[in-house]
């Protein structure tokens, strides 16, 4: 396993907040190179004249008028909640932008 | 002759440093719903009460774009002089974080919906923008609350627009000048109410130095400035800092590139991280989402919307009504005060008069608790009303302190001028016989003054008013004070006797 593809891996973790130990990297390394292979052969069009898009066809345009709907009721917002505190959601700790 | 820049001098060695300030500021725009969905959006709602399956990203909820938001970003875009795109692109700002719960933010990545447009500073530098693009908010994550983080989605989604300005600003001044100048603009198109406090509208700044004709160097971004107070003293603050570390010629005390915090309390710039980990956001465009078309008619019909804005204000202040620029600006400052301001002269008050009765009363209520009044706008007097006061005074039917007083009770209690003056006898004395005992009594034993003004020095006669006005209880006119005085005066040689 190559040195930058492990470094790849990590940084795809680390973007993902995942915790990846040493023998589980090289495992995903594989994977990665593998996927990554297929999409080599992708590379190999000329797409210089195209506009990077995320598939052939947009969903048609449409706006919406700006009138409330109903929302959720807090105990219905908050059933998925891992955990609940008042009418919060509660996490663990995450200080603001601390990487 | 020397050009006058906003070069920094450095205290230590009194060389001069070129800061170079960019400004990145996000506004809330002011619709009832969401940017995507249909939760009605109010400040201080009970927490997770505004939420549906677009803005807690529940899978397979789609988001439908808010057309009045779109309509009040273009209009923001029109009142700048920018560009409106014909078509854009929302894209995914993808970073884990517990107040994003779908994920990725959706923002405007290379194809925002605006470019260009500017605001030209009164010491004539214009600032550029680079660019506007529409974003939704994220929630709010509470870290002060024990050992947990709480997370309240009802802001997540909110409408943001988030404009960049050019490098163009070089001093704290000229940043808080920009900064009021977008507001009001903000505030004028009706795109946000600009409430700081309540977060709707939040900058960020990039800031470097560098000395006269070399390169511009590292650029700090510094976060956390919800004022434009703080604004400023960030700036000054961090200009300071980065000249001092550069004086010190220590290079590992050189500015780096990170973001800072602005710490209020003690007035400086904190590094947030230890070493800036670069972003990486993986920008991607929407597949949920279509393309953003603004066509010539959208256009026609915002600009149909926008007011007059607050420069051609201040200009037709000054040539229409003869008002000095300091006095147009004020008025212009905020919409409301200057549409009352234009209510008031149609009413027939006189521009002059109108515009210090607004400046020296009606705007220092703002805040005044007897009154309630935490913005002008929730002013309780109508302009036809103060244009009466103000002819009151004119006429002298009431004096300039009974004015006063007359106009508060008006805006506290809602009740017409005329039975007020009546129940608050404020209507001025008139009466020569009553003013005349009043003037006697007030110059008995007032030989110097008498003798003052025999000898042709005028202004002693003030001396004299004061003590009228407080017999007559205030309402004893003062033209007529003065005329009475320098009548018994001249009519009672020799000097009287007391
Ligand atoms: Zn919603």
């Amino acid at each position: 396993m190559s040195e930058p593809r492990i470094q790849t891996v990590r940084r795809i973790a680390a973007l993902a907040r995942l915790e990846v130990g040493e023998e589980e990297a090289r495992g995903l390394g594989e994977t990665f190179e593998r996927i990554l292979g297929h999409f080599q052969v992708l590379a190999r069009l000329d797409v210089s004249a195209l506009e990077d898009e995320v598939g052939p066809i947009r969903p048609a345009e449409q706006r919406r008028a700006d009138r409330p709907a109903l929302s959720f009721p807090v105990e219905l917002a908050l059933r998925g909640a891992p955990a609940r505190e008042d009418d919060f959601y509660r996490v663990p700790k995450t200080v603001g932008g601390e990487e | 002759m020397k050009l006058v820049d906003s070069a920094y001098v450095s205290p230590k060695t009194g060389k001069r440093w070129i800061p170079v300030i960019g400004l990145e500021v996000h506004c809330q725009l002011k619709t009832r719903t969401k940017l995507f969905c249909g939760c009605e959006y109010t400040f201080g709602a009970s927490p997770n009460s505004l939420t549906c399956p677009v803005c807690t990203g529940q899978p397979g909820a789609l988001p439908v774009l808010n057309e009045e938001a779109l309509a009040l970003a273009v209009r923001t875009a029109q009142a700048l002089g920018a560009e409106v795109a014909s078509e854009s692109r929302f894209d995914r700002k993808n970073y884990f974080y517990c107040d994003l719960p779908k994920g990725y933010q959706i923002s405007q990545f290379d194809r925002p919906y605006c470019k260009g447009g500017g605001i030209a500073l009164a010491n004539g530098r214009f600032v550029r923008l680079a660019r506007i693009h529409m974003e939704e908010d994220a929630g709010k994550a509470i870290h002060d609350r024990g050992d947990a983080t709480l997370v309240d989605l009802n802001r997540a989604g909110v409408p943001l627009i988030e404009s960049v300005t050019e490098a163009d600003i070089q001093s704290a001044a000229d940043a808080q000048e920009y900064l009021a100048a977008l507001k009001e603009i903000l505030q004028y198109t009706g795109a946000s109410d600009c409430d700081m406090e309540k977060g709707s509208l939040r900058c960020d700044v990039n800031i470097s130095v560098h000395p006269p004709g070399e390169p511009w160097r590292t650029k700090v971004e510094i976060k956390n400035l919800n004022s434009f107070r703080y604004v400023g003293a960030a700036i000054e603050h961090e200009i300071a800092r980065q000249v001092a570390a550069y004086e010190s010629e220590d290079p590992s005390r050189y500015p780096v590139q990170e973001t800072r915090l602005y710490d209020p309390q003690r007035g400086e710039t904190r590094s947030m991280r230890g070493k800036e980990s670069a972003h990486d956001y993986r920008y991607m465009p929407d597949p949920d989402l279509p393309l953003v078309h603004v066509d010539a008619a959208f256009l026609e019909r915002q600009r149909a919307h926008l007011p007059e804005l607050p420069a051609a204000r201040r200009e037709r202040y000054e040539k229409q009504y003869g008002l000095t620029p300091t006095d147009a600006g004020v008025l212009t400052s905020e919409r409301a005060v200057a549409d009352f301001f234009e209510a008031v002269v149609r009413a027939g008050g006189r521009a002059k008069e109108a515009s210090n009765w607004i400046q020296n009363e009606l705007l220092r209520w703002v805040g005044d608790q007897e009154l309630g009044l935490e913005r002008f706008d929730e002013l309780q007097l109508r302009p036809s009303e103060l244009a009466e006061v103000v002819d009151l005074v004119e006429r002298g039917t009431i004096q300039n302190q009974a004015g006063r007083k007359l106009l508060r009770e008006m805006a506290k209690s809602g009740r017409p001028a005329k039975v007020l003056v009546q129940e608050l006898g404020l209507e001025q004395v008139q009466d020569a016989g009553r003013i005349e005992e009043w003037c006697r009594a007030a110059l008995v034993g007032k030989e110097k003054v008498i003798a003052d003004v025999r000898a042709g020095k005028e202004a002693a006669l003030n001396a004299l008013l004061g003590p009228v006005l407080k017999l007559s209880g205030g309402k004893a006119n003062v033209q007529l004070v003065r005329e009475t005085l320098k009548r018994l005066i001249a009519e009672t040689e020799p000097p009287l006797n007391p």
